[in-house]
């Protein structure tokens, strides 16, 4: 064979679509890590399945890039099915609800996947990257739901709903209900929950805002001796 | 040919915000001492304005998906004290402080306003908009002889300093 074949070679394209691939990778990945973990174990497991060399040349960073496009293609997902909702749901609490729902059935095909992923981001170390998907997903639906918060709401809102999200994904793990109904009533259980912190919240803001009230009363009053 | 990456955007944004958020309660603080003053409808004018230059940097937040600063209570209560401790100084102390911090905001929008170009309209209108009244309002507390305030020299460095480090601050945190 001559340099020139050789060539000719490399430059057919080994697959003619790279979403195609990332796709076939993602696929061979979440195959492997229910018995492998997130871990660079299922990274050699799936690239066996694959040409040489096209896992990393679609996951550059291993495995941690096949969890964020998988993260990123279950909030599409839960985006979608929100979107074709009919009747669309009207209350927050219904479409907070909805969107939670949404997201584990779209990855109900992989929930071993998922229990590993928990295992994975469980150690301290990844804590913080853990922090970061919860954050981006109850990012994702709160924008959904429609949250035009641009104040300290913005954030006890996300922080909130993630700590929700977290703890219903965990049940769900556990749930052998069908069609996951237990899952359904724990959420809106901790929606509720989660509801009632923000009327405490409310009631904490009231009081300061009547601090604030009896300030500006003083100042008014100040006011009179001011040049 | 000007722009400015998706990050420097978002910075925009929020500190554009967090600072039309922080004018308003600065404004408030003031009114809440010279609620009475003969300046008090002038203040209110202001205060008005800055209300709307608030509206459209809260539009544009949510249009472009940037996270508010976490500073927002802080701004909260830091605005208001300044508005309404120099007013409790008198009403030549409360123009002083708004000349002060109106010509950092010029600075502020004419440092973006370039940077930004003929790039995302929208942001730009905002600010071209906003700047055009915080000039006024500077120029109207010149005019009441904010300059002729005892120790002004001071009183300004010590609020342009402290308005720039509140710009720094929300721009990243």
């Amino acid at each position: 064979m001559n340099i020139n074949q050789n060539l000719t070679q490399l430059q057919e394209p080994v697959v003619d679509n790279i979403a195609e691939l990332e796709q076939k990778a993602l696929n061979a990945i979440l195959r492997a890590v229910p018995f492998d973990g997130w871990r660079d174990a299922a990274f050699r497991s799936a690239a066996r399945d694959l040409p040489d060399g096209a896992l990393l040349a679609v996951f550059p960073n291993g495995i941690q890039d096949a969890f964020d496009l998988w993260h990123k293609q279950l909030n599409t997902a839960m985006l979608d099915a929100y979107a074709s909702q009919s009747p669309a749901p009207q209350k927050i609490r219904d479409k907070v609800h909805t969107l939670v729902m949404a997201r584990l059935h779209a990855a109900a095909p992989h929930k071993e996947a998922v229990r590993a992923a928990t295992a994975y981001y469980a150690l301290p170390t990844r804590w913080l990257a853990a922090q970061r998907y919860l954050w981006d997903i109850a990012d994702s639906i709160w924008r959904t739901a429609g949250d035009t918060s641009t104040d300290y709401n913005y954030y006890t809102k996300r922080g909130l709903l993630a700590e929700v999200y977290r703890a219903t994904a965990l049940y769900w793990l556990q749930d052998d209900s069908d069609t996951h109904h237990n899952t359904a009533a724990f959420c809106a259980r901790r929606i509720s929950d989660v509801l009632t912190v923000g009327k405490n919240l409310g009631k904490v803001r009231s009081a300061v805002d009547a601090g604030g009230d009896l300030v500006s009363k003083g100042l008014n009053t100040l006011g009179r001796y001011v040049a | 040919m000007n722009g400015v990456s998706a990050e420097a955007r978002t910075r925009m944004l929020r500190v554009n915000h967090a600072g039309e958020y922080g004018a308003q309660r600065i404004y408030e603080g003031q009114l809440a001492v010279l609620g009475r003053h003969a300046l008090a409808p002038r203040i209110r004018h202001m205060a008005a304005q800055e209300k709307k230059h608030l509206e459209t940097f809260t539009a544009l937040l949510l249009k472009h998906n940037v996270r508010p600063t976490l500073l927002q209570p802080l701004w909260h209560v830091a605005g208001f004290a300044l508005g309404a401790g120099t007013a409790l100084l008198g009403a030549k102390a409360a123009m002083a402080c708004t000349a002060a911090v109106e010509e950092v905001i010029e600075g502020h929008y004419a440092a973006q306003a370039e940077a930004l170009g003929d790039t995302q309209p929208d942001i730009k209108a905002a600010i071209d908009s906003a700047s055009h009244d915080e000039v006024a309002h500077k120029q109207e507390a010149l005019e009441y002889g904010a300059e002729t305030l005892p120790g002004y020299p001071i009183f300004k460095a010590v609020i342009t300093f402290g308005s720039i480090a509140a710009i720094w601050l929300s721009q990243r945190v």
